[in-house]
């Protein structure tokens, strides 16, 4: 298993390193430079001439590609102040946390190696205390307490390319995250139901539905969202209920302080009324295939031999369906989930753009707007590590769920 | 469902027509695929889409022709009078095929001019098509003043848009961009997928592996960001041909590039269990060589997999291009496409002017459900293991 983990990264570094190399190769040849826009103004010229320069634009693609890749992967020294001691002086309530939670997750991690229990619960929260330690990870590597690598400056002169993208990645989580619950709780249930009165008028509309909406594209989805639920809502009632673009309210920080820097009630509000449509918008497709795939899953359990058992033993209906057949029928759903993180990211691109949401999605199209490259180049290769680590984690997690599962 | 089992059905059905007709595969899937009835729509729906946007300079607005009120069709005898008879051709081929069906042969001989025959024209029909593309002919009433935003109404069905141009008009020519897409790409997975999936099927060793690492590689980018960042940059790109920087084409063959990787690890696993099988076994006895084998006896064997997926993959197709045009990194503006019109016309549905969203979107979601159910349907028609009443 050790060795299975250590073959799939290096064949995702080796991914990540030809998708570099070709996005870098079509940046290079498609002509455009971030000067573009400056060439329109004659008296840029010296401003030009220096970028040029202190960009090395006038280099060879190739050399200009050794130079980025050498920075991309070397880790930037942070100055003692910015530092671990004084970081810590000025943690709230939310750090510590955090911390303890890591602390908690990590231990764990160590304990499973020296420890064998053979039960259920163990094996599901082993698997989850990896998402546990990868978010933590993620939120230290952000708040960049320990280690930055040098992705460059932004062409567009808005800072580190670094610090962008973990701050738009927070957002893009924050958007990601509710999404996948909106469709985990609305999704299952919904398969199960199917499943159990199959063929009923229900589960026809349902099959229906996910049809229909597996057939849509996201981005009707969340124009008609838009439209509907917002502007035409708003019309009706003379109530603005939902927002249609960024991430909270220009007076976001007048309504009110929370309890231990959390947010207020009315902040949450205003938080839900803007976070709403964006998070339904992706959930939506999502959505539709977890009902199917739980159908599918849900009836063929349900006809399996041992469910027959169940039920000739007289065991009564509620029982034999949560606790024999949904057990059972939930293991492919989470390997599902973790490939769909792939197409979210995606959904996110579009939905962030219609919904002006500040996350990765949006940051990404400005910069190919603007020839970004260190953005893109950095954004493309965020994602695509994404990729190739939730295919690692569905495989393992898919093996720790299901026992009969073995890796070669 | 209520069906008796479909192998009493045929028997049944060829002891009543007392015919010394054998029954054979083609038959079967036929009479599957007839049972299913939302597919048989769709595929009707498909053809009806297909025409129309082959057709599409027959029934659009030419400049102030008859479907605007105005003056007769401006277009030539000739030109008119080929695309009927193409269309009243594929028409009845489709109506033969599915009246009688056909034998294999006659079909896929249609089905393959009848494909080259659309990418053809869509081809032609993606360049540069100045009163469709352009404002420089929108349509001006009797007093002259143009028609901006015209809600629905008798002389203009579909209404027109912020700029003037018949939406109606826009989205039949939109069509053509879905269509070249779902073609181009449609064959382009067909060919790449059936090829490496084969090869790596049924060489195992070094081909196996390395075939098999780049499909992994293929299968590991993250594909709308790419698609994104190549899009944006095709116009721009020095060493390309022209046609594939305008227009469809190079959206089209870009995402067919991309999206091959599932169906080859599809092929590849059928390769790897029907290369086994006691009846290679017995062909390669009968000194049969390998392109034989592969060709005539595993092949056909593998096609209904490759069949569904390419059709799947097209659906998902169709839908990235429309979200790239929607992003404004696919075919770009004065190009009709449903992503775009949907793009402008979610910025005039504010104002209150819904119809050029509603029916852009309604084109491109309808023409995907098709896809899928076709998708359904072939599926169920083409895997004799399925028994109808488990879809």
């Amino acid at each position: 298993m050790f060795a299975y983990i250590i073959r799939r990264l290096v064949y995702g570094i080796v991914t990540l390193f030809a998708l570099s190399l070709v996005v870098f190769m079509l940046i290079q040849f498609s002509g455009g430079t971030p000067l573009d826009r400056l060439k329109l103004n004659p008296r840029m010229q010296p401003v030009i001439a220096q970028l040029t320069e202190q960009w090395g634009l006038d280099k060879p693609w190739y050399e200009q590609y050794f130079i980025w890749l050498k920075n991309f992967v070397t880790p930037i020294d942070i100055p003692a102040e910015e530092g671990l001691t004084v970081y810590f002086g000025k943690l709230g309530v939310r750090s510590w946390v955090a911390i303890a939670a890591f602390v908690v997750a990590v231990g764990y991690a160590i304990a499973t190696f020296f420890v064998k229990i053979e039960a259920n619960w163990w094996r599901t929260y082993r698997a989850f205390s990896i998402l546990v330690v990868g978010a933590i990870a993620f939120w230290i590597i952000k708040s960049r307490v320990v280690f930055a690598l040098n992705w460059g400056e932004s062409f567009r002169g808005d800072g580190a390319v670094w610090d962008n993208i973990f701050g738009a990645a927070g957002n893009t989580f924050r958007l990601g995250l509710t999404a996948l619950a909106i469709a985990l709780i609305i999704g299952i249930p919904l398969g199960v139901y199917q499943a159990i009165r199959q063929y009923s008028f229900f589960d026809q509309l349902g099959t229906m539905v996910s049809f229909i909406t597996f057939s849509t594209p996201i981005f009707i989805i969340g124009v008609l969202l838009q439209l509907i639920l917002a502007y035409q809502l708003e019309r009706w009632t003379g109530v603005k209920v939902f927002y249609v673009a960024g991430m909270t309210s220009s007076g976001y920080a007048e309504l009110g302080r929370g309890i231990f820097g959390l947010p207020s009630l009315a902040q949450l509000g205003d938080v839900i009324q803007h976070l709403t449509l964006p998070a339904v918008s992706i959930a939506a497709i999502s959505m539709a295939g977890y009902s199917r795939f739980q159908r599918a899953s849900m009836l063929e359990v349900m006809h399996s031999d041992y469910l027959r058992t169940a039920k000739a033993k007289g065991l009564p209906r509620r029982n034999i369906i949560v606790k024999h057949a949904l057990r059972n029928a939930m293991i492919p759903i989470v390997t599902l989930v973790s490939l769909d993180i792939a197409t979210m990211i995606g959904g996110a691109i579009i939905t962030e753009s219609i919904f002006g949401w500040p996350g990765v999605g949006r940051l990404y199209i400005g910069a190919i707007n603007a020839v970004d490259y260190p953005t893109i180049m950095a954004v493309v290769l965020a994602i695509g590590a994404g990729v190739v680590v939730m295919n690692i984690i569905a495989d393992i997690l898919y093996g720790v769920l299901d026992p009969r599962v073995r890796y070669d | 469902m209520t069906e008796r089992p479909e192998s009493d059905a045929l028997v049944l059905d060829a002891a009543e027509g007392i015919s010394a007709e054998p029954i054979t595969q083609w038959d079967l899937f036929v009479t599957r695929l007839r049972r299913h009835r939302l597919a048989t729509i769709a595929f009707f729906y498909m053809a009806f889409i297909a025409y129309v946007a082959l057709m599409a300079p027959l029934f659009t607005c030419e400049k102030n022709d008859v479907f605007c009120g105005r003056q007769p069709v401006s277009m030539s005898f000739v030109t008119t009078v080929i695309m009927l008879i193409i269309a009243a051709g594929s028409l009845y081929l489709t109506y033969r095929s599915f009246r009688s069906g056909l034998r294999g042969a006659g079909v896929a001989l249609g089905a393959v001019g009848l494909v080259s025959v659309l990418f053809l024209v869509s081809s032609w029909g993606l360049v540069d098509i100045p009163h469709i593309n352009h404002y420089a002919d929108q349509l001006p009433d009797d007093s002259g003043r143009i028609l901006v935003n015209i809600a629905p109404r008798g002389s203009l069905p579909l209404g027109t848009d912020d700029l003037g141009r018949d939406v109606l008009s826009r989205v039949i020519h939109g069509g053509r961009a879905s269509l070249a897409v779902g073609i181009v790409v449609g064959s382009l997975v067909a060919l790449l997928g059936t090829v490496v999936g084969s090869l790596a099927g049924y060489y195992p060793g070094v081909v196996d592996q390395s075939l098999m690492r780049f499909t992994d590689l293929m299968l590991g980018l993250p594909l709308l960001p790419v698609a994104i960042v190549v899009g944006r940059v095709l116009p721009e790109l020095r060493f390309l041909p022209d046609f594939l920087k305008q227009g469809a084409w190079g959206i089209a063959v870009l995402l067919g590039v991309l999206v091959w990787g599932s169906l080859a690890r599809i092929v590849r696993a059928e390769f790897l269990s029907l290369r086994e099988k006691e009846f290679v076994e017995a062909a390669r006895a009968a000194g049969a060589n390998d392109r034989r084998i592969i060709f005539r006896h595993i092949l056909p064997n593998a096609i209904s997999p490759i069949i569904v997926q390419t059709t799947l993959v097209v659906g998902t197709a169709i839908i990235i291009e429309a979200a790239l045009s929607f992003l404004g990194f696919g075919v770009r503006p004065p190009i009709p496409t449903w992503g775009g019109m949907a793009s402008s016309g979610a910025a005039i549905a504010v104002r209150g002017f819904w119809w050029e969203l509603v029916f852009s979107a309604g084109a491109l979601i309808s023409t995907v459900l098709a896809i899928n159910f076709m998708g359904d349907g072939l599926r169920d028609a083409l895997d004799p293991t399925q028994t109808i009443e488990r879809k």
